[in-house]
């Protein structure tokens, strides 16, 4: 059993029933919508960490390294995501 | 001597390189972090320590808060940095901040005043639920199904660490010398307003509603004398006590004001 076959199985993800999308072109259609809704919001996990920075010099507290690490921590969640969508779908 | 407290030296607009302290006169204290420029509008009024003798006589000691104050006789110093009510707080500084200048209290919107986005958060973590439950999806490829789901959450997840940013960072702050509302409206758009104690013209504390009633929190507007005419500290917790420490305040400025020329 694959991985993503027991990912799947998790989300409790249905098995595709009545029209597919299975057609070459709708697949890649799709694909490409999914990346570039990725991307964006990479972009956007992108200006949120530039953001935190900007916050955090202008209010220093005792929270602020966590701030920042997660942060980071949700802008390698979307470049993965990004990364995950372009090689795996 | 430099004009240190000229609010032309704090251009942060202009500045594009790692400021010093605030007042620009020397390394920043120990443990607080240099100022940093960014393309948005601050209005600052940097405050003449007038208990200080311009004459050449000798600076008057500042009294600590707990000597004139009773509101803050009664408070413990806060460590908790998620409060929405912090009275004397442990290590907090901010980017205007001036040698020797104290906070006194950090003030946030009221976690009440929060519901309303975690129980968006709680409801748009279950929509996946509901949609794999009615098989609304059922067109895509189970690889394309797990992708939307993954997608989502991870858009519910930057939904949720924007709203908790935005409440965090937007704060309202009492010190001995000004009062200081910074406002991020949103991830983009900073605004930051001070005011002098001094300039104070008139306090007022409004809390309506039966949740603000029940949850002592409301909205205390100041008018000053300065630039901007009114700050506004929004749905904050006690704004009766926040009311009477800013009257305390201005009392000991009086008192300071006083006690200069006297002496």
């Amino acid at each position: 059993m694959s991985a993503l076959y027991l990912f799947q199985l998790g989300f409790g993800v249905q098995q595709p029933a009545g029209i597919v999308v299975s057609d070459d072109l709708m697949a890649m259609v799709v694909k490409i919508l999914f990346v570039a809704a990725a991307a964006i919001y990479a972009v956007f996990a992108l200006v949120m960490v530039r953001q935190i920075h900007v916050m955090r010099h202008t209010l220093f507290t005792s929270l602020s390294g966590v701030v920042r690490i997660l942060g980071y921590v949700q802008l390698v969640l979307a470049g993965a995501v990004l990364i995950g969508f372009i090689t795996l779908l | 001597m430099p004009d240190i407290f000229n609010a032309d030296n704090h251009q942060l607009d202009k500045d594009k390189n790692d400021a010093p302290a605030a007042d620009g006169s020397g390394p920043p204290r120990s443990g607080r972090p240099t100022g940093q420029p960014v393309a948005s509008t601050e209005t600052v009024k940097f405050p003449h320590r007038h208990h200080h003798d311009e004459g050449g006589g000798p600076p008057h000691p500042h009294r600590h808060v707990d000597e004139y104050s009773e509101v803050m006789r009664h408070e413990v110093a806060s460590a908790n940095p998620l409060a929405a009510f912090q009275p004397k707080p442990v290590a907090v500084f901010f980017s205007t901040q001036v040698e020797g200048e104290q906070v006194l209290l950090l003030l946030r919107k009221s976690l009440v005043t929060q519901v309303r986005w975690v129980v968006i958060a709680v409801l748009l973590t279950l929509v996946p639920v509901l949609v794999n439950s009615v098989g609304m999806l059922s067109f895509l490829s189970a690889s394309f199904q797990t992708a939307a789901f993954v997608f989502w959450y991870l858009i519910v997840t930057g939904f949720i660490f924007e709203s908790f940013l935005s409440w965090f960072f937007s704060v309202y702050i009492i010190t001995d010398e000004r009062i200081i509302d910074v406002d991020f409206v949103s991830l983009i758009y900073r605004n930051i307003s001070s005011a002098k104690i001094d300039n104070i013209e008139d306090i007022t504390a409004v809390s309506g509603g039966a949740v603000q009633a029940l949850f002592n929190f409301g909205t205390v507007r100041i008018q000053t004398a300065g630039t901007k005419a009114e700050i506004e500290f929004e749905l904050v917790p006690q704004p009766s006590k926040v009311t009477r420490l800013l009257n305390e305040l201005i009392l000991e400025e009086e008192r300071e004001k006083l006690e200069g020329r006297v002496n």
